[in-house]
């Protein structure tokens, strides 16, 4: 157990400079994939609303010392981890891996649209409408976390899923 | 009690939330408190000075330095020549006592543009130039093309620069034929075009005509090119104008960063006093 946390705190620490220092300069039509938030999804859906928002708020926080916009991550992290934590697989569930895979899917989108619905009412630097913001930008950005998603579930998670 | 506690147990995802989400409330509401204006120089001179590593890696060994060289020079001459235009411009279009010039070209700082961020979430450039050269906030940024934006914070070593594509920022603007005063902002889309606001339908402006900045800002100094007008409709009283934008965004990579306006304390004089019992109404322009 206590290993398991140390090693999610890890990944989460290399995940929130890994898109501080390299995917927040992939940007597409001013969005960029967002590698902490599929994290977070993913550890909202194996641990739990709780685990999930104060993975959020850790990641927030480091996010607002590194990048100097102090609050915002935090606050919109922790809702991200909140809303992930919706589609929470409990421990004994006896669900299908498409189940679990689709609830991880679920998970991404929704904590996505959560995160860029908090950032669209904050501001405006781009000078794009508000509904713009939240469905044009919104859905890009859940599509490319998605893909991101749909591979490391490929690639890494699927066994874990199964289990 | 009981029924308190079993609440609590019962709801406390929510009030986990509600503890998290008022702790960066809180945050953002103390933004400009000192503390929390430490850690954000702190922040963005870390951040800087990471981003300014990834760069340079970017750069052949060998080249770098001899690159770096003639990019120096090369802007030094331009702004020479930017200066002198400039110079003449004013001499044939103002009379000798605003020439007087807020501008001192040896106050010039060349500066490497270090970061640029161009997303919903952020869009600012960051330069490898802060206090310990000079750098203040409000300072004018701008490349021999025209003007890039101004810096709106300082640390030791870097410079955060807000872009003139920011839709938070707004520069008065003249045009070089026919004299007409606007207002420039950006309301969002491509990267090289801008409108300008408050240009009345009595203006003798034309199509093709270039826009430079003019002294009523608190910080660019008058002359700098901004963009050419490529469209012009009238409205009710103002005309609607497009702009393509002297600056290409896409490919900064040095940018100088002119010297403070000297004229600057006129905007923050003491309202009262100036006119004789009434207050005085100074409009701050950007």
């Amino acid at each position: 157990m206590k290993r398991s946390l140390f090693l999610s705190v890890i990944l989460l620490l290399t995940a929130t400079l890994l898109q501080i220092f390299g995917l927040s300069r992939l940007t597409v039509f001013g969005v960029s994939p967002d590698l902490v938030t599929v994290f977070l999804a993913v550890v909202s859906v194996f641990s739990g609303q709780r685990v999930g928002m104060s993975f959020g708020f850790i990641a927030g926080l480091l996010a607002d010392l590194l990048s100097g916009n102090v609050g915002m991550n935090m606050l919109f992290r922790t809702i991200e981890g909140f809303t992930a934590g919706y589609f929470h697989l409990p421990e004994n569930s006896h669900a299908t891996l498409s189940y679990r895979s689709r609830m991880l899917y679920f998970a991404i989108i929704s904590a996505t649209f959560a995160g860029n619905l908090v950032f669209s009412l904050s501001g405006d630097p781009l000078g794009e409408t508000l509904l713009f913001r939240i469905f044009v930008s919104g859905g890009l950005a859940c599509l490319m976390n998605l893909l991101i998603g749909v591979a490391v579930n490929r690639l890494y998670l699927r066994k874990y899923l199964s289990e | 009690m009981q029924k308190f506690l079993s609440f609590l147990v019962k709801h406390n995802a929510y009030l986990l939330l509600l503890l998290y989400s008022g702790i960066a409330l809180l945050l953002i509401r103390f933004e400009q408190d000192n503390l929390l204006t430490k850690i954000r120089e702190w922040a963005v001179e870390f951040n800087a000075s990471v981003n300014d590593r990834i760069v340079s890696y970017g750069y052949l060994l060998n080249l770098r330095e001899e690159n770096d060289r003639l990019l120096r020079v090369n802007a030094e001459l331009l702004a020479r020549s930017l200066y002198n235009d400039m110079q003449l411009r004013r001499e044939n279009a103002r009379n000798s006592m605003l020439a007087d010039s807020s501008f001192d070209r040896s106050g010039y700082v060349i500066t490497r543009v270090i970061n640029r961020k161009f997303s919903l979430r952020e869009n600012m450039l960051v330069i490898d130039a802060g206090r310990n050269r000079g750098i203040r906030p409000d300072m004018a940024v701008l490349t021999p093309e025209g003007l890039v934006g101004r810096v709106v914070s300082v640390t030791d070593s870097y410079a955060v620069v807000m872009p003139l594509i920011h839709t938070d920022f707004k520069v008065s603007v003249i045009s070089s034929g026919s004299n007409a005063l606007g207002i420039l902002s950006w309301n969002g889309g491509a990267e090289h075009l801008a409108s300008i606001e408050h240009v009345p339908i009595s203006s003798p402006l034309k199509k093709g005509e270039m826009m430079l900045t003019t002294d009523f800002s608190t910080f660019s100094p008058a002359g700098i090119p901004v963009g050419r007008i490529i469209s012009i409709k009238p409205d009710k009283l103002f005309y609607v104008i497009d702009i393509r934008l002297a600056v290409d965004f896409s490919t900064l990579t040095h940018v100088l960063v002119a010297p403070a306006k000297r004229d600057r304390d006129v905007f923050n004089l003491p309202k009262e006093g100036l006119l004789q019992g009434k207050p005085a109404t100074i409009n701050r322009l950007n």
